[in-house]
């Protein structure tokens, strides 16, 4: 159980899509998966959690800082699906290289989804988990302005402008102290009202778990997103190296993630700079 | 509190948050472009209008007891273009406003496009009928240039078109007057080579 809880913590950092379309680190801390997790659900169940993540990119000479407080919440009606959702408090900042400042303070994406398992190969304690996840992703906050209504630069923009529907497959492997996650998300925007369309993002991630103690995980694996923008803007992808730790208190189950770009092919400027995230998840 | 309105309790907190924006604004060059009355009536087509990093700066450095002098070649530091904009000749006028990084600028380059009007093709620096690069110079007629530091700051640069149709005075086809922070300087096109 208290593994299955952080793989779930783990996968759900990594697998969740980001608001910010031009900075690949960012959102990457978004608990949705953390509550709805790896597992195989238990009816009834009710998970909180709550993480803050802190991440960076340079785009030419611009730099954006990401500062984030996500709060979630998941409950299984049944033992075939859990509900989740989860809402980040984003700060951004952009400065820019004729020394101008851009701040966004607000709410990200909402954002909902329902796992379902489709196949296990007992019913109990399983090997073999492949789930099947649907959902979509809400933008709560309009374009943000400054004191004058003019729009910020869309990079501090603390959430998306349309709603992201967004599937994704999971295969978990449990044996014993050693686990393996292999995920897989597409987050496909639709049309805005300009008749833009935000990129479409995809993630995977296989993610080794190794609990070296009773009380403590360890995790390494790599992650890679990729961003496909259908309007000829820019596009790429990144790899992450994710080191992190979890320790089983309790209820309560604090982890800490860092996420260190080894590979970065996006088509302009970016450089993507390592990011961190601490959060804890509450069975109540 | 059953577990399905707990879901939905926290589900509603979500959406409650705030949230606010803020702009520290950097450093602006307010560009104003007017057609005075007088000059000849048609449609001027702007593509582009750049500020230009003055030239390359060099720098002195000891090497093993020598001074080596090392030439920097800046890149065009722009970031806002204007443009492309369509000037009805002589009453309209535009403004609007380019971002600029910290440095030095001694130039001003207009790129014309279109079916501009024929007597632009006059007027003097125009190159190849395209363009047009205008120095900064003070009242007596010295290169001048505007300077930005690391804080943010604000200019406004004046352009007004007037009497480019006289191609026997090409010098005064376009003038350019610059009120900066600290002092008013005035641009003229550089002499055709």
């Amino acid at each position: 159980m208290r593994l299955a809880l952080a793989i779930a913590l783990v996968l759900g950092a990594l697998a969740t899509p980001s608001s910010a379309w031009a900075c690949a680190s960012c959102g990457a801390g978004d608990p949705t998966l953390t509550l709805a997790g790896t597992e195989q659900p238990f009816a009834g169940r009710l998970r909180v959690a709550v993480s803050a993540m802190s991440s960076e990119m340079v785009d030419g000479r611009d730099r954006l800082t990401e500062r984030r407080l996500a709060l979630g919440v998941a409950w299984a009606p049944a033992s075939w699906v859990m509900l989740s959702a989860s809402a980040p408090l984003v700060l951004r900042t952009l400065e820019t290289s004729n020394l101008e400042r851009d701040i966004g303070l607000g709410p990200g994406d909402l954002d909902l989804r329902a796992r379902l398992v489709v196949l296990r190969d007992r019913p109990f304690a399983p090997t073999h988990l492949v789930t099947l996840q649907i959902g979509a992703r809400i933008p709560l906050t309009p374009a943000l302005t400054d004191i004058e209504g003019v729009p910020l630069d869309e990079r501090a923009q603390t959430a998306g402008r349309t709603v992201a529907p967004l599937v994704g497959l999971a295969w978990s492997i449990f044996l014993g102290p050693f686990s393996l996650q292999t995920y897989f998300l597409a987050t496909i925007p639709t049309r805005g009202g300009d008749g833009l369309v935000q990129p479409v993002e995809l993630r995977a991630a296989s993610l080794a778990m190794f609990r070296v103690l009773p009380a403590l995980t360890l995790v390494v694996g790599p992650e890679t997103r990729v961003r496909i923008d259908a309007n000829g803007g820019e596009g790429g992808g990144v790899v992450f190296a994710t080191l992190g730790a979890m320790i089983a208190a309790g209820d309560v189950t604090p982890y800490l993630l860092v996420r260190l770009p080894i590979v970065s092919a996006f088509d302009d400027a970016h450089v993507e700079h390592p990011s961190f995230e601490l959060g804890a998840a509450i069975d109540v | 509190m059953s577990d399905p309105r707990r879901f939905l309790a926290v589900l509603a907190a979500l959406v409650l948050l705030p949230f606010c924006g803020y702009r520290e604004r950097g450093l602006e060059v307010a560009i104003d472009m007017s057609a005075p009355s007088g000059c000849s009536a048609g449609t001027l087509d702007i593509e582009r209008i750049e500020l230009l990093p003055c030239p390359d700066v060099p720098v002195h450095v000891a090497l093993f007891d020598d001074l080596v002098s090392i030439h920097v070649a800046r890149a065009h530091d722009l970031l806002d273009a204007l443009g492309p904009m369509s000037l009805v000749l002589p009453t309209e006028s535009m403004a609007s406003t380019l971002r600029i990084s910290p440095g030095s600028y001694c130039d001003v380059r207009l790129h014309f496009g279109g079916p501009t009007t024929p007597a632009l093709s006059t007027v003097a620096g125009m190159a190849p009928e395209r363009e047009a690069v205008l120095r900064l110079v003070d009242e007596t007629g010295a290169p001048t240039r505007l300077l930005f530091a690391t804080a943010p700051d604000r200019a406004e640069v004046s352009i007004a078109l007037g009497a480019f149709s006289d191609a026997d005075e090409p010098a005064h086809a376009l003038s350019l007057l610059i009120d900066g922070a600290s002092a008013t300087v005035r641009a003229e096109p550089r002499s055709a080579e």
